[in-house]
């Protein structure tokens, strides 16, 4: 046999193994192994190579896979990782993992703007804040959407059809998101305020906010400023119809849609999660220079009660086997030693994908004279 | 005859089944996805697993062809399996890793005289070196002969390893392996058997012991 020949079919012998030849093809293979023995050789070497190949042992795949791909999924859609398109991704992921977003921001805004609502407004039944929302497209200053909050229960349902735990697939654990968000909001005795933010399992960055001094002159609410002298609370104080302050306007505002839109729609729609925490961060720094603005209002407070304002944020997901689900909970408190007239401890609860909406009163009226005042006062009806 | 109609309808069951998956997961149903990733993560973690030689990589390399798998869905027009196309992703995405990460350190077989080198004397079992003498014929446990098979493989470029590891590990014939590669039944035939006689060559030592 030619060299060239039997270059060909010992190229044959791996098929041959396979059996992957034309029944001809493999009787010359056969015919050229039976009369020669390198052949042979090779052929049993190939085969002890397959066969350890063979051996190898196989992994079976985490159960938690699907809940991986999902979250991953969820992250890159917060984060922008992958731009989602019309084509390219269902519609419930594209849209769930930006209205996860914009529900933060709402919430945190309601928050926000409950707390100027709560310190400006205390000697009248407050409307609920959380009639409107309004979101902004990432892109700027635009508004997208500007719906009331039956709008955004329907929308949610619908999302929320989509978000039942499937048979069979695991509940989703909260890889690629928070465990759990804190935002932290004090107002402490003297003006000065903080704001941290804190998660837990998360590889986002969240960074402390720095302590910042109130402006000189604000906050003349009994506290003591460095370097200024004590105030006398009493002389700084002026009716609150008598205030020409933002919060005022804030109060205001409230009577008016295009108002609240104006006051309640400044944190565009964040593109990354840093950006929201940083929208967060911003939005209650904002927040707390309302509460700032607002220092002879506060020398109602006995002096004590400014380190006692505090406003707790907590996202967590909202169910075990929600896909998309957050459930954001906020919790502002006045401790009813600290503030005899007013008591505003509530919780403000989301569910993303889990078919509710509602903000409830967590705490009932230390006295008479300090009642708790509902977010959502029967018989109020939004202003618009 | 009977025997090939019932296996004929079984498969053609499963292969409607699963393209009814598919056009649900389409429509965004993720509980569809979900059956199919189900269905072909145990393949395809061990095609990932192999071509990229560690298990971390490989979980990674998984869930990244399933996501690219769930973002591109709209992209499949079945007139490949799924699996197929399933297949071609991860099998792509391991080759792009492997090349990125080319500055890995390779272990070696062999020696810088080519012959069996001090890294493989470092992990022979203890009982293996204590009885060569007296049984030459000792045979490395599974673990160590897979340990050896993976650096291998590991010294094969791209193409030859992924062949390697989609018939040998995956047990795929020709024609599939044509389909996911994207090559003619020819290229896989000739391939594979350059393959198999590199693989060959770096396992010699082993093969030797385990005839």
């Amino acid at each position: 046999m030619n060299p060239k020949r039997r270059q060909e079919l010992q190229e044959q012998l791996s098929a041959y193994l396979d059996g992957e030849l034309a029944p001809e093809e493999r009787q010359e293979v056969e015919a050229f192994l039976a009369e020669d023995a390198q052949g042979r050789a090779l052929l049993d070497e190939l085969q002890a190579t397959v066969n350890m190949v063979q051996s190898m042992s196989r992994a079976k795949a985490s159960a938690d896979l699907m809940e991986d791909i999902r979250a991953k999924m969820e992250r890159r859609a917060l984060l922008d990782e992958v731009e989602p398109t019309e084509s390219s991704m269902p519609r419930s992921y594209r849209f769930s993992g930006r209205l996860m977003a914009a529900a933060a921001v709402i919430v945190f805004s309601f928050v926000a703007a409950y707390i100027m609502r709560s310190i400006t407004d205390r000697d009248t039944q407050p409307d609920s804040m959380r009639d409107q929302y309004v979101l902004q497209d990432e892109e700027g200053d635009k508004v997208r959407e500007t719906r009331d909050v039956d709008e955004l229960a329907k929308e949610v349902e619908i999302l929320a059809e989509q978000d039942q735990p499937t048979a069979g697939v695991p509940p989703m654990k909260a890889r690629g998101m928070p465990t759990e968000m804190r935002t932290e909001l004090k107002m402490e005795k003297g003006g000065e305020y903080y704001i941290s933010n804190d998660v837990t399992n998360s590889d986002v960055q969240l960074k402390r906010m720095p302590s910042a001094a109130p402006p000189p002159g604000r906050h003349k609410a009994g506290g003591k400023i460095e370097g200024e002298p004590a105030i006398d609370r009493e002389a700084g104080f002026k009716p609150v119809d008598e205030l020409k302050t933002k919060g005022e306007a804030v109060k205001e505002s409230r009577q008016e849609p295009e108002a609240i839109k104006k006051d309640v729609a400044k944190v565009p729609l964040p593109k990354r999660r840093s950006d929201l925490s940083a929208a967060v961060g911003r939005q209650l720094k904002e927040a707390a220079a309302e509460i700032e603005s607002l220092g002879v209002d506060l020398t109602k407070f006995s002096p004590a009660d400014l380190d006692a304002i505090s406003l707790t944020i907590t996202s967590k997901p909202a169910y075990a086997g929600s896909r998309y689900g957050t459930t954001i909970t906020g919790d502002k408190s006045i401790p009813p030693s600290r503030s005899p007239g007013q008591l505003y401890n509530y919780q403000h609860t989301v569910f993303f994908g889990g078919l509710k909406t509602s903000t409830q009163p967590t705490s009932a009226p230390a006295t008479a004279s300090s009642p708790t005042i509902p977010l959502n006062a029967p018989g109020k009806q939004p202003n618009n | 005859m009977a025997k090939e109609t019932t296996a004929s309808a079984v498969a053609n069951a499963i292969s409607i089944d699963e393209a009814m998956l598919v056009e649900q997961a389409k429509t965004g149903d993720m509980g569809a996805f979900g059956r199919l990733v189900s269905k072909y993560q145990d393949r395809v973690l061990n095609v990932c697993w192999r071509m990229a030689g560690n298990m971390d990589d490989a979980q990674d390399l998984a869930q990244e062809a399933f996501l690219h798998a769930l973002e591109s869905i709209q992209s499949f027009q079945h007139k490949a399996g799924f699996y197929t196309w399933l297949y071609r992703i991860a099998v792509n995405l391991s080759i792009t890793h492997r090349r990125k990460s080319a500055r890995q350190v390779k272990l070696s077989l062999h020696g810088r005289d080519g012959q069996w080198g001090d890294d493989c004397q470092e992990v022979k079992p203890v009982g293996r070196v204590s009885n060569e003498k007296t049984d030459p014929a000792a045979k490395l446990s599974a673990r160590e002969t897979e340990r050896l098979v993976m650096e291998g493989l590991e010294q094969l470029d791209e193409e030859q390893r992924a062949i390697i590891v989609l018939k040998d590990v995956e047990s795929l014939d020709y024609q599939q392996i044509a389909e996911i590669l994207e090559v003619p039944v020819g290229t896989v035939k000739s391939r594979l058997h350059r393959a198999r006689m590199a693989l060959r060559e770096r396992l010699k030592p082993i093969v030797s012991l385990e005839e």
